[in-house]
């Protein structure tokens, strides 16, 4: 396809972002994540997927205002590109093609 | 609040791409507070660790450039590319540097292979440090402790029987030459005469780890009349290796003929085993009828684990010194264990393996030598190196990074050019040497560790001297008149002579000793002598056949002479008696030999009274015995005229004999070895046949083949189904001496190495001297000195090196070497030449190198030399 594709985890980190819109940083996404996966997620695995897709061109990232709460450290604010909310669209609207076509409607899913 | 570490925080700077640092290490600070509160201390603070670990991933570290790594690997990078350059600027020190260091790690590994291998001698046995050599220690009337490896028969068993400590044991026992035959109904008939045929317990292949190819080691013996065969025997006698249930026929020499099943196939005794077989015997059923009389087996015991050794000899002593038939006879002797893994190196293996490490000695003053003297050429990079931030440390560590590498390199190089001509060396030493890669011993081990810390010293001391210089100085380029270096280097040179001086010494000295020891007069005449070995024959009408064959071979033309002997020259001093004569009650050591009346006449072997036997007079020559000078001397007598006509016994033996001859001594064997006691009775009925030929019949080489090929037609006329075997005798004597000459080859070789690696050394020093005092000689020439004074003044401060070197190096070479001579009975003496030729010889070749390089500079004009400011 010569495009980048977009991982599950990493579909979900960018849905978080875009939930979380001007809060999006590093400790905040990783507990909504986590709270909405009921899951634990390490730092590595979140923060290395985010610095992923900002490679991939989806995500961009700035710094914010230094606050005494982190050690003066800046929290790293991370919003979606102009890409990555059409690359978000495609994945969506491929999965509802796809489940339109799902005419056996008896699927429960109870897994 | 608790303090947060730092450390976890300092491994993520390290990795962590700097992007990334700091948002990660404030998410990192949140998650931690929050935790604190959550869980406390001490979880918190696992997390953390957790969380940094789980952090290092593709898309968080730094890209490796940015790696501390990779910055340390830039600088060594750049180090190598200065090494490579300073080696190119100048070409002949790195060449002569270079080489020096190849030459010498060759050299000294190549010694250390062949000494090293004698370590591995009987290394391969599985219970190597249980199994024991038992000695047996006697105290001779004169104090001198005279220890035999050869035992009494009845040693062994007893030990075994009457001490728990002692698992197993067997003897050893080598047979007489006896001839072999393989009978198979299908094989074709094949024989050989072998004297590899030892005679052993059945535990002996349980003792010894001999691996078998066929048959079971627990059993191949057992039986009476069983034989095991080596790998090459089989096939040699067989053409195949399964060959169990094959039966081979011998003969002894007397004619007495046994037929052996074959139970076993062993793969051939490696190089490094002191047991060397063809064959083994088994000895069940046969118990000797001198079970205390003459010490002639070897004994190995094997032995529980732990056991003190002293306290079992003093066990052992005491219990054989109370046995009745041991008192009864007035055997006195002690017993002494030795553990066939231990090794002693003999005074040629160590000479050699020190010389070995003087070579390596060598190579690195060599290597300290020319790169502390090149550091002339290399202040203006340090200078500059220190003014751009370099510390000492920094420096330090290049240099000796720059050393080791050279070093490095140059192994590399040497492991690879002995690598490739490894299987030469094998050839040369006829497989006397260590295989190269090998972990039997620590060899290898050793001569890396000895490398890296030689390597590491060597680079050392140059590192050392210019890490330390002032920036200002170095650039200045002043550091050429001020640097005390020169003292260092002058002392390292005398070293360096020292030890060649050394080493040249010792080669003359071995040289000598070895062509004194072919030159000798052995007292015997065994030019053109070829000898038959005696035929395996045991039936009616031998007599009549042993006649026929010297008659045969007697009368043809090209025989000048010819005489029959159980021994000959060369192959052993005979079987082994107690012999007593006159007055004298006490019995003596001695060597019996049969030989008939024309033995001593074709020999040439001198009398000094009596007379010989005499043909015709055969009950007269039946009880007449001839014995050599040694023999009337141990028997206590001083003139050979005062024990003629005396009386004498043979232990075990009825007959009466009557001395009638006392001859002069010879070498019986090669002059390596002390003159034994012979006693000489006829025995005109079997034995070798020695054949001198007419040296005015043959004129060439083909004429001596056909004369060969007559006397073997005659030998098939009578004996159709013996192997005619012969050799002459001045090969057999050479061969004697063929460990000894292949000593002195090798020796002389790495004494050259050693040489020229000195000779190399010197030259750079001196190259570097000279161009340092370039100026100096323009000025001098300037001012009115000619070349020739100036190459006087250059070489007569060398001489005082060479003057010094001489002085420490001469009275140490004869004292070792004195001390190397003592090995031989027939020694010679350190003559003046011997000295004097060397220090011709280094005195030479110094004073060439130090010309060849001071030649240029005298010659040239002054005033390139000082235009150049």
């Amino acid at each position: 396809m010569g495009r980048s594709t977009l991982g599950a985890f990493e579909e979900i980190v960018m849905l978080t972002v875009a939930v979380l819109d001007d809060a999006a940083y590093g400790i905040a996404i990783k507990e909504n994540m986590e709270s909405r996966l009921k899951k634990s997620i390490s730092v590595g695995a979140m923060r290395s997927a985010l610095s992923r897709l900002e490679k991939k061109g989806y995500l961009i990232s700035e710094l914010g205002e230094a606050t005494r709460v982190r050690g003066g450290k800046r929290k790293r604010y991370f919003t979606l590109t102009r890409a990555g909310k059409k690359i978000l669209r495609e994945v969506m609207e491929t999965r509802v093609t796809l489940w339109n076509e799902i005419t056996d409607l008896d699927l429960d899913f109870n897994f | 609040m608790d303090k947060i570490p730092n450390f976890p925080f300092k491994i993520l700077r390290w990795f962590c791409h700097p992007d990334m640092i700091e948002d990660i290490e404030g998410d990192l600070l949140e998650l931690y507070d929050e935790r604190l509160q959550k869980y406390g201390h001490r979880k918190a603070h696992y997390l953390l660790y957790l969380d940094v670990i789980k952090l290092i991933r593709p898309d968080i570290i730094k890209t490796i450039p940015d790696l501390r790594i990779d910055r340390t690997l830039s600088m060594l990078s750049h180090y190598n590319r200065i090494i490579y350059r300073s080696l190119l600027k100048n070409k002949t020190y790195s060449i002569i540097n270079i080489s020096g260091l190849v030459i010498g790690m060759v050299a000294s590994l190549m010694l250390a292979k062949y000494v090293g291998f004698d370590l591995m001698y009987d290394q391969f046995h599985v219970h190597k440090d249980r199994i024991m050599l038992v000695q047996q220690s006697q105290k001779e009337e004169n104090g001198k402790v005279n220890t035999s490896k050869l035992t009494y028969w009845k040693l062994g068993p007893i030990l075994l029987e009457r001490f728990p400590e002692v698992l197993s044991m067997t003897h050893v026992n080598q047979n007489v030459e006896t001839q072999v035959s393989s009978s198979g109904e299908n094989t074709q008939k094949v024989h050989h005469n072998e004297r590899g045929i030892l005679t052993v317990d059945s535990s002996f292949t349980q003792i010894f780890s001999f691996p078998f190819l066929h048959g079971s080691a627990h059993s191949a013996l057992r039986e009476p009349n069983s034989i095991v065969l080596t790998e090459s025997t089989a096939i040699k006698y067989f053409g195949k290796l399964n060959v169990l249930g094959n039966t081979l026929v011998t003969r002894l020499p007397w004619g007495k003929k046994e037929t052996l099943k074959i139970t076993g196939v062993v793969e051939d005794a490696p190089a490094w085993s002191s047991l060397q077989f063809d064959f083994l015997k088994s000895s069940t059923g046969t118990i000797p009828d001198d079970e205390w009389d003459l010490a002639s087996y070897s004994t190995y015991l094997l032995l529980d684990g732990n056991v003190q050794l002293e306290a079992l000899e003093t066990k052992f002593t005491q219990e054989i010194k109370n046995l009745e038939e041991v008192s009864g006879r007035d055997l006195n002797f002690s017993v002494e264990l030795t553990s066939i893994a231990s090794r002693e190196l003999s005074t040629s293996e160590i000479i050699m393996g020190l010389t070995s490490l003087c070579i390596l000695l060598i190579t690195w003053i060599n290597y300290i030598n020319l790169t502390s003297a090149r550091v002339l050429s290399r202040t203006n990079e340090i200078g500059v190196r220190q003014i751009i931030g370099a510390g000492k440390k920094r420096i330090f560590s290049q240099l000796i990074y720059e050393g080791m590498a050279i070093n490095v390199f140059s192994l590399i190089v040497s492991i690879l050019l002995l690598w490739t001509t490894y299987h030469y060396l094998e050839e040369f030493t006829a497989g006397r040497i260590l295989p190269f890669w090998e972990t039997t011993t620590s060899l290898n081990k050793i001569f890396i560790t000895v490398f890296l810390v030689g390597s590491f010293l060597s680079a050392l001391y140059p590192a050392f001297v210019l890490s330390t210089l002032e920036p200002t100085t170095a650039l200045k380029n002043t550091v050429a008149n001020g640097f005390s270096g020169e003292r260092m280097r002058s002392l390292l040179l005398i070293l360096q002579f020292c030890i060649s001086m050394i080493l040249i010494i010792s080669v003359f000295v071995i040289s000598a000793q070895l062509r004194h020891m072919r030159s000798q007069d052995l007292g015997i005449d065994l030019d053109q002598t070829m000898v038959i070995r005696s035929a395996k024959d045991g039936w009616d009408g031998k007599l009549d056949r042993f006649r026929a064959i010297k008659n045969q071979i007697g009368s043809l033309s090209v025989v000048k002479e010819l005489c029959s002997s159980t021994v000959t020259p060369g192959s052993g001093n005979g079987q082994d008696i107690n012999f007593q004569a006159g007055k004298m009650q006490d019995h003596i050591a001695a060597h019996l030999i049969g030989i008939d009346a024309a033995y001593m006449e074709t020999y040439k072997i001198e009398f000094l009274s009596g007379q010989n036997f005499e043909e015709g007079r055969y009950n007269w020559n039946r009880e007449g015995i001839i014995i050599n000078w040694t023999t009337m001397n141990d028997l206590g007598y001083t003139s050979p005229d005062q024990i003629i006509q005396e009386e004498c016994r043979i232990q075990h033996d009825e007959s009466q004999y009557r001395i009638i001859g006392v001859v002069n001594d010879y070498h019986q064997n090669s002059l390596k070895e002390r003159i034994q006691p012979l006693v000489f009775h006829f025995n005109p009925f079997r034995g070798h046949i020695s054949v001198k030929i007419d040296s005015n019949a043959y004129h060439n080489y083909s004429d001596i083949n056909n004369a060969i090929s007559l006397i073997e037609n005659r030998w098939y006329d009578v004996y159709s189904d013996q192997t005619f075997d012969f050799h002459f005798l001045d090969d057999s004597f050479n061969q004697a001496y063929q460990s000894d000459a292949r000593f002195k080859t090798l020796y002389g070789i790495f004494t050259g190495i050693s040489l020229f690696i000195s000779c190399l050394g010197l030259f750079g020093v001196t190259l570097f001297a000279t161009q340092k005092r370039h100026k100096e000689i323009s000025i001098r020439k300037v001012l009115g000195a000619s070349s020739s004074q100036i190459m006087a003044l250059f070489l007569s401060q060398h001489s005082i090196i060479l003057i010094i070197s001489l002085i420490i190096a001469l009275p140490i070479g004869w004292v070792v070497m004195d001390h190397w001579l003592e090995n031989y009975h027939y020694r010679i003496a350190i003559s003046g030449w011997m000295l004097l030729i060397p220090t011709i010889l280094v005195v030479v070749l110094t004073t060439v190198t130090i010309l060849i390089n001071t030649l240029g500079v005298s010659l040239s004009k002054p005033v390139d030399a000082l235009r150049n400011d």
